[in-house]
């Protein structure tokens, strides 16, 4: 590839051409100029459209093998929409990218296509099955030979900004149409080129793949673009680490909560039981029961026996002490529903430490709401009953905290976090938890 | 082989083939009919500007193994450039036209067309048309202006000329339609790979 020089008749600057049928050269300054007459064509705006990457005109690496200079830069602004197969919609979106012009030692072409998320090496091809495959409503693709083409997304791009040199004049709104497809496994696009009047004049094809950032540094070399992915992947896999580690703590407290739940089901003290078309909103007294053990976790199950549907009914139980002070208690709204979001609630609990020994009473009450004309319609055949138990362990603060801990960690682990804020604030929020369920846990201050 | 001298620059223009009509002289530029044995100065003098190519007037080597040399060379221009297309004559005498644009190489053959070819303005970029017995994908629909040409060539050219023309895939072959006001030209190829093309050390 050999290099001829030329002035920007603009800035001044020295450009190199390296192609011998060069039409068109983009300056960095923004300048656009034809080769042979030095003629300004126009002036862009460069500094808006900064490449985002390490990637500049002039660089010579080695791609996939082959050898490649950069001869040229288009910034596309694109609308794309890709069809979602599960929704089966479309979604709409503004996609800025860089097409990045390599030209061979051979002479042909390459493209490196460069978006905020990831690089695609493409390479034009002459499909042996041709076609334009556009996304229509619920028939993204079609069939084609001997497998199905599926499209991923199409997009409607305009030249916004160009800089290098041309064989061709590419001017400013430019517009083409690109369907990205897949056929055989492999990843294709087809690109319609669009004349002033909207009207094809050309459809080329390409094959791409994706390449990653260290690939093309290192083909590139691009010492300190290989340095920094080094240095993030080894970031990457110690937070990598941490993530395992965040998720396997998760996994022993989701463990520990089972155990919890399993050994520590509460030693059974009492059970009263009524109908509730016996009960009414001043509800009836159960007991007296002696709870003696000062200091102990207690817990006051509510629970309703099976209603008709579509019924809600309002129950309660109140724990009340020898001076007749509520000291604790479950008053709660109780359903049955039926149909396609038909769901049921018919159980309750609370827990509480026992602060002093002595005669305790339960007041159970319920009051029925349904039907809704019905002021004095009664639940016939449903039973609402109270089961206190002693010394339990609540295991729903590691199940809650594990959860977290797990969401946290796969987070980092599978998403290759790496942003420091990220890890502070999520491990924050873990440890926030953790401390509440502690304090929660010591106190008994839970329900 | 006979060599012929250019009656612009006198330069020596040998001329291997019985085939050849048009003689361009590579030094001037001059295009010469080929009449009894002599060149007659009636075309225009083009200088066309010299482009990177691995080929040249004179180039030897083999296209997917056969021998071939490059007789002559026609450059066309459109509003996005250009492109050239090499003149080979083939060892079994057969000529294919390699048409070369922006390092891409496709081998073309001229076909004889056998079923009515749609008139240009109803032919779109995208659509499918029936050429002979091929269903064929239009890729490219556009106009080309003849530059020039150099070497020596089976017809006579005028730089200047305008053709309209359009491009087609058919299961990967690949058709070029040249509609002219006085003919339509099919020819049907294949995309070349540089690996398929070797030259002989000169």
């Amino acid at each position: 590839m050999k290099a001829e020089p030329l002035n920007c008749p603009n800035c001044g600057a020295s450009i190199e051409l390296h192609l011998s049928n060069t039409k068109t050269i983009g300056c960095h300054c923004g300048a656009v100029f034809d080769r042979r007459t030095k003629e300004m064509l126009e002036h862009l705006n460069s500094r808006k459209f900064q490449a985002r990457s390490f990637l500049e005109l002039g660089m010579i690496g080695n791609i996939f093998g082959q050898d490649y200079q950069i001869i040229g830069r288009i910034h596309y602004v694109n609308r794309i929409s890709e069809f979602d197969r599960e929704d089966q919609e479309y979604y709409n979106s503004n996609w800025p990218y860089d097409s990045w012009i390599l030209l061979s030692q051979d002479g042909s072409y390459a493209y490196i296509s460069e978006d905020e998320e990831a690089f695609y090496f493409e390479e034009p091809i002459t499909p042996e099955i041709p076609g334009f495959p556009e996304l229509r409503k619920f028939t993204p693709g079609f069939y084609a030979g001997h497998g199905k083409v599926l499209a991923k997304e199409t997009s409607s791009s305009k030249i916004a900004f160009f800089e290098g040199e041309f064989s061709w004049q590419p001017r400013i709104g430019q517009k083409s149409e690109s369907t990205e497809y897949t056929f055989g496994g492999l990843c294709f696009e087809a690109t319609k080129q669009l004349d002033e009047d909207g009207q094809a004049k050309e459809i080329e094809f390409f094959q791409s793949r994706k390449i990653s950032e260290l690939a093309l540094a290192q083909g590139f070399k691009h010492e300190e673009t290989v340095q920094r992915i080094f240095k993030e992947q080894q970031k990457s896999k110690e937070f990598k680490h941490f993530g395992n580690i965040a998720m396997v703590t998760a996994l022993a407290l989701a463990i520990f909560g089972f155990v919890i739940k399993g050994i520590s089901p509460g030693s059974h003290v009492e059970v009263y039981s009524s109908e509730v078309s016996a009960l009414d909103r001043d509800g009836k007294l159960f007991g007296p029961l002696n709870l003696e053990n000062e200091g102990r976790v207690h817990q006051v199950e509510l629970k309703l026996s099976s209603m008709p549907s579509n019924h809600s009914l309002i129950a309660g139980v109140e724990l009340l002490d020898s001076d007749k002070k509520v000291i604790n208690e479950i008053g709660s709204k109780f359903w049955i529903g039926s149909g396609y979001d038909g769901d049921r609630h018919i159980s309750d609990k609370t827990s509480f430490r026992l602060s002093k020994a002595g005669s305790y009473t339960f007041r159970l009450f319920a009051e029925d709401k349904k039907p809704m004309n019905r002021d004095m319609y009664k639940v016939q055949g449903t039973t609402l009953s109270v089961k206190i138990l002693e010394n339990t362990m609540p295991a729903y603060p590691y199940f809650i905290t594990a959860f977290w801990l797990l969401l946290y960690g796969a987070t980092i682990r599978f998403f290759k976090v790496t942003n420091p804020l990220y890890i502070l604030l999520g491990g924050a929020g873990v440890m926030f938890l953790i401390i509440k369920f502690v304090v929660l846990l010591a106190n008994e201050e839970f329900e | 082989m006979d060599s012929l001298t250019c009656p612009s620059c006198g330069a020596s223009l040998p001329v291997e083939t019985r085939f050849v009509k048009v003689v361009i002289c590579e030094y001037c530029g001059q295009s010469s009919l080929l009449k009894n044995r002599s060149l007659d100065p009636t075309g225009e003098k083009v200088n066309l500007a010299s482009v990177d190519s691995i080929l040249k007037i004179g180039t030897t080597g083999t296209l997917r193994g056969e021998p071939f040399k490059v007789l002559g060379m026609l450059r066309y221009s459109y509003e996005d450039g250009f492109w050239d297309e090499w003149f080979l004559e083939l060892q079994n005498g057969k000529k294919r036209w390699l048409q070369e644009d922006e390092g891409e190489f496709t081998s073309f053959g001229k076909e004889s067309i056998t079923s009515p070819i749609p008139p240009y303005k109803d032919i779109n970029v995208g659509s499918s048309i029936q050429v002979n017995d091929l269903n064929v994908f239009i890729t490219e629909k556009n106009r080309a202006t003849i530059s020039g040409g150099l070497g020596r060539l089976m017809f006579q050219i005028s730089p200047g000329d305008k053709v309209e023309y359009v491009d087609g895939n058919a299961s990967g072959k690949l058709l070029a339609i040249e509609f002219t006001p006085e003919e339509i030209n099919l020819s049907i190829g294949e995309s070349i790979s540089l690996d398929e093309i070797e030259l002989d050390e000169s």
